[in-house]
């Protein structure tokens, strides 16, 4: 399998997470910034229901900064941010965190934006994010980190730390499944014909 | 790339050992769309699905779908992703940051969870969870050895056993000052304390929930709020 030009950097030789662990910002921002997106992936796929994804990603990014020291082996930073951002999830579910709420001088709340609120406008969205949470975690973590642009089967496995096939099988089972519960929900144009996406060799 | 037919996942929850041979070409057959699907598909991986297209033209549409059911979850996953990518490292750990790789790891200056909890409002007030993962399987006390900002230490104490949660914080008073507003909060934590059998509870003239020892014959009497 060829390596995706899109993808992450990082996991190699001269990567910046040693440099970061050093006290770099500039490097620390680089690492952030090249996990962030399909962090935010992982996180949509643990999280429970009521949490935003945005506070949980804001509590990935201060244990990072706080403990990117503690990392014994910097090749392995995808599975230990991967691991830090499925503990944070499930922290989250134990606890009875409130809202925190700051009235305004009109009286009015002030709350944090709802990441999802652009994507739960449509009808069809909203259809796809509740077939996509019946899914086993197991099947929506991969099919989600898929959809994070520069996400290879590769870099999916490194993520989970699982074989490509497992990959594959799981990503495989997940779309049956949400293309059986989505088969009558997808427009006829959507569906159309074969795309340039999978264009042959 | 692997064959699709030899695919198999032993970590898979939901796979069962008796498969039958339909269900294995099912899955085979699914492995090599979605490997089309995600541009990960080998000539002989192309091969193999036109062959078996041939043989059922429904594979066509399968394909077609698997692609669209994709396009749907990336366009749903879309404004997360771009949030995320608007979302800067924390500024208050930033500022730390040199200065913690540079005294390695040590314990904060100060002590005292509640001096944390007070200087840790400046996080909630700026949106940040002032939360603490299990990382490494640690346990809130090994955690606490490699905090660097308050947030981490009220994260950590609120993970003891005894800490049952927080309560609603509730905004006391306001201060505008030059660069924004100063915001004095109360953040209450509910704790559970194992007092054993020698205390009772009741209630004062004033409604209170309070906690009294039993006296004995050899010690005094003492009450205390919760």
């Amino acid at each position: 399998m060829d390596m995706d030009p899109a993808e992450p950097r990082i996991g190699h030789a001269e990567n910046p997470v040693q440099a970061a662990q050093g006290g770099d910002p500039e490097a620390l921002t680089l690492v952030w910034h090249e996990h962030r997106r399909w962090l935010a992936a992982v996180l949509t796929a643990h999280r429970p229901r009521g949490v935003e994804v945005a506070d949980l990603l804001q509590e990935v990014a201060m244990t990072l900064v706080a403990k990117i020291g503690t990392l014994e082996d910097p090749e392995a930073i995808r599975p230990w941010l991967r691991r830090v951002a499925v503990n944070i999830a499930r922290t989250a579910a134990r606890r009875d965190r409130p809202t925190l709420r700051l009235v305004g001088q009109e009286g009015e709340a002030v709350e944090a934006p709802d990441m999802g609120d652009q994507a739960e406008r449509s009808e069809l969205y909203r259809e796809v994010l509740q077939h996509m949470a019946e899914l086993p975690v197991d099947y929506r973590e991969p099919l989600m980190l898929r959809a994070v642009k520069g996400m290879s089967y590769r870099c999916i496995a490194d993520v989970l730390g699982v074989p490509i096939t497992t990959v594959e099988t799981r990503i495989a089972r997940a779309r049956r499944m949400l293309r059986e519960q989505l088969s009558e929900s997808l427009p006829a144009n959507v569906v159309g014909t074969v795309t340039s996406t999978g264009a042959q060799p | 790339m692997t064959n699709p037919h030899d695919t198999q996942d032993p970590q898979d929850p939901g796979a069962t050992r008796e498969q039958d041979e339909a269900a294995q070409r099912s899955l085979a057959i699914d492995i090599l769309i979605c490997r089309i699907v995600d541009h990960e598909a080998a000539e002989q991986d192309w091969a193999m699905f036109r062959s078996a297209a041939a043989a059922d033209g429904s594979l066509w549409r399968s394909l077609a779908e698997a692609q669209a059911a994709q396009r749907v979850v990336e366009k749903t996953l879309e404004p997360v992703l771009t949030a995320a990518d608007a979302l800067e490292l924390p500024a208050e750990a930033f500022a730390a940051h040199g200065q913690q790789a540079s005294a390695a790891i040590r314990w904060p200056s100060w002590g005292g969870w509640a001096a944390a909890a007070a200087v840790a409002l400046a996080w909630w007030i700026n949106g940040q969870a002032p939360t603490q993962p299990q990382v490494n399987g640690n346990s809130p006390a090994q955690q606490a050895r490699f905090v660097a900002s308050p947030a981490d230490v009220l994260g950590s104490y609120l993970q003891f056993d005894h800490v049952v949660g927080q309560g609603e914080p509730q905004v006391l008073n306001t201060l505008e000052t030059e660069t924004g507003t100063d915001v004095l909060m109360l953040r209450p934590i509910y704790e559970r304390i194992h007092l054993g059998p020698r205390y009772e509870t009741y209630v004062d003239e004033e409604g209170r929930l309070l906690l009294r020892r039993i006296p004995t014959t050899t010690d005094g009497f003492i009450e205390n709020a919760l």
